[in-house]
């Protein structure tokens, strides 16, 4: 079989070192197929758990007990880079949660059937925080265990979405909240029950990234984990 | 009954009539005076400063916040935001001549707290901006520069005898409003931890331990 283009095209294409247009053809649809064949193995596990809220309750509902380190960016407009915090979180179902920030401030925020006590460095010492925000905290926390169990629709104060590639986005239903918190974005990560990321958005400036790292899943934690400062 | 709280009202009428700045004695020859007017916390240039603010309310009430101040000496321009130690911005406010108010969230919204914060950060933070008016020494020894303001209240820079420093503002009538000095011997150059009191109607008590500073250039005009 002769080729019938004429040389002088192959000869240029040679010099500008373009493929001739079939072999190019030929060469999209093997890379398209690759790409395809890489995407399909990448994104079944997410596909199948953040499809709907159905699936995300089930996948998070048997999520035992998980524990993950965190990194913190506050985002202000005042800040040409961002106030960063590390910490360490554990939750396990149903409803017990450890929060504790290890820099720049230690602070420990304990949630165990109902009662909910944080403890914050002052000076060298860690002391019982009694503060102001204590009631916000108590609404945090709630939402945290919310999410956890990939409730991500429960909580009434809030329109949930749930957007391609497991995004969540989150929309305060009353003004007064907006005021607060525009929005917070949660991002599924591709393990069936785990969160990736969360953006509390305040407005169009000012807005704080966590980031989980190394999270590992488990069937239980021990209970000193949920009550002891220091276990 | 009414006698004793006659009298406990009567002394109260007297002891706010009767305040009033403490007496310096001015510097005689061959008085030796500090560099009293000289404090460390004072920012020379343009700077951020991030804090970790450790606050004591009346009734016990407290919490620890995160305070951000941008703080630019040669215009005496300031910049604050206050946070939970979560990141949720509470407070934040600009001052470049007037007051702008961005955000305020309760307890930080009440009347009086965004200028009063401001009025500490400018105290902590910038020299008065005129020279002092009087150096001499109060009656324990002290050095003192003082600068009175032009709404009454006035500030003294204070070296303790053999101690480190401490600003003190008084109101109009002389009663000492405020007071800040280092957490523990500084030496000489900026500390990194200040408390902060403040006296009178206002009852609080602040530590600010400085986590972060960097110095700026290019701000925005």
């Amino acid at each position: 079989m002769t080729d019938p283009r004429p040389r002088a095209t192959h000869a240029a294409a040679a010099k500008l070192r373009i493929r001739p247009p079939g072999r190019r053809r030929a060469s999209r649809a093997a890379g398209l197929a690759a790409v395809l064949l890489l995407l399909l193995a990448a994104r079944p596990a997410r596909a199948d758990w953040t499809a709907s809220w159905d699936s995300i309750q089930a996948a998070a509902g048997a999520v035992q007990a998980v524990e993950a380190d965190f990194a913190q960016e506050k985002h202000l407009r005042i800040l040409s880079r961002p106030l960063t915090a590390t910490g360490r979180f554990a939750y396990r179902a149903p409803d017990a949660l450890r929060w504790e920030y290890r820099t720049p401030v230690r602070s420990v925020l304990l949630a165990a059937d109902g009662t909910v006590r944080r403890f914050v460095q002052r000076g060298d010492a860690l002391v019982a925080d009694d503060s102001l925000g204590m009631a916000a905290v108590q609404v945090v926390v709630q939402d945290l265990t919310r999410w956890l169990k990939g409730r991500f629709d429960a909580n009434p104060d809030f329109t949930a979405e749930l957007g391609a590639g497991g995004r969540v986005r989150l929309t305060p239903r009353r003004p007064e909240l907006a005021a607060v918190i525009a929005r917070i974005e949660l991002q599924l990560a591709a393990r069936p029950g785990v969160i990736e990321t969360v953006t509390i958005v305040e407005d169009d400036a000012n807005y704080t990234r966590l980031t989980f790292r190394d999270v590992r899943l488990s069937d239980t934690l021990p209970e000193a984990l949920f009550r002891v400062v220091d276990p | 009954m009414r006698r004793p709280a006659a009298a406990a009202a009567l002394l109260v009428l007297c002891l706010a009539a009767c305040a009033r700045l403490p007496g310096l004695v001015p510097p005689g020859p061959g008085m030796d005076l500090p560099a009293a007017c000289e404090v460390p916390l004072f920012v020379t240039r343009p700077c951020r400063l991030v804090h970790a603010i450790e606050a004591e309310f009346a009734r016990g009430r407290g919490g620890v916040f995160m305070g951000v101040t941008v703080a630019d000496p040669g215009r005496r321009h300031l910049e604050a935001a206050l946070l939970t130690l979560e990141g949720l911005v509470l407070f934040e406010a600009r001052s470049h001549g007037a007051l702008q108010v961005q955000r305020h969230l309760p307890p930080f919204d009440r009347p009086g707290f965004a200028q009063g914060l401001f009025q500490d950060l400018e105290m902590l933070f910038f020299p008065p901006p005129e020279g002092p008016a009087l150096r001499g020494r109060l009656a324990d020894g002290s050095a003192v520069c003082r600068y009175p303001a032009g709404d009454g209240t006035t500030v003294d820079l204070v070296r303790p005898a053999g101690g480190d420093w401490e600003i003190r503002r008084y109101g109009a009538r002389g009663r000492l409003t405020r007071r800040a000095r280092p957490c523990r011997p500084a030496g000489p150059g900026p500390p990194d931890c200040v408390h902060l009191e403040a006296l009178g109607t206002a009852d609080y008590r602040l530590t600010l331990r400085l986590l972060e500073s960097e110095a700026l250039t290019g701000l925005e005009p």
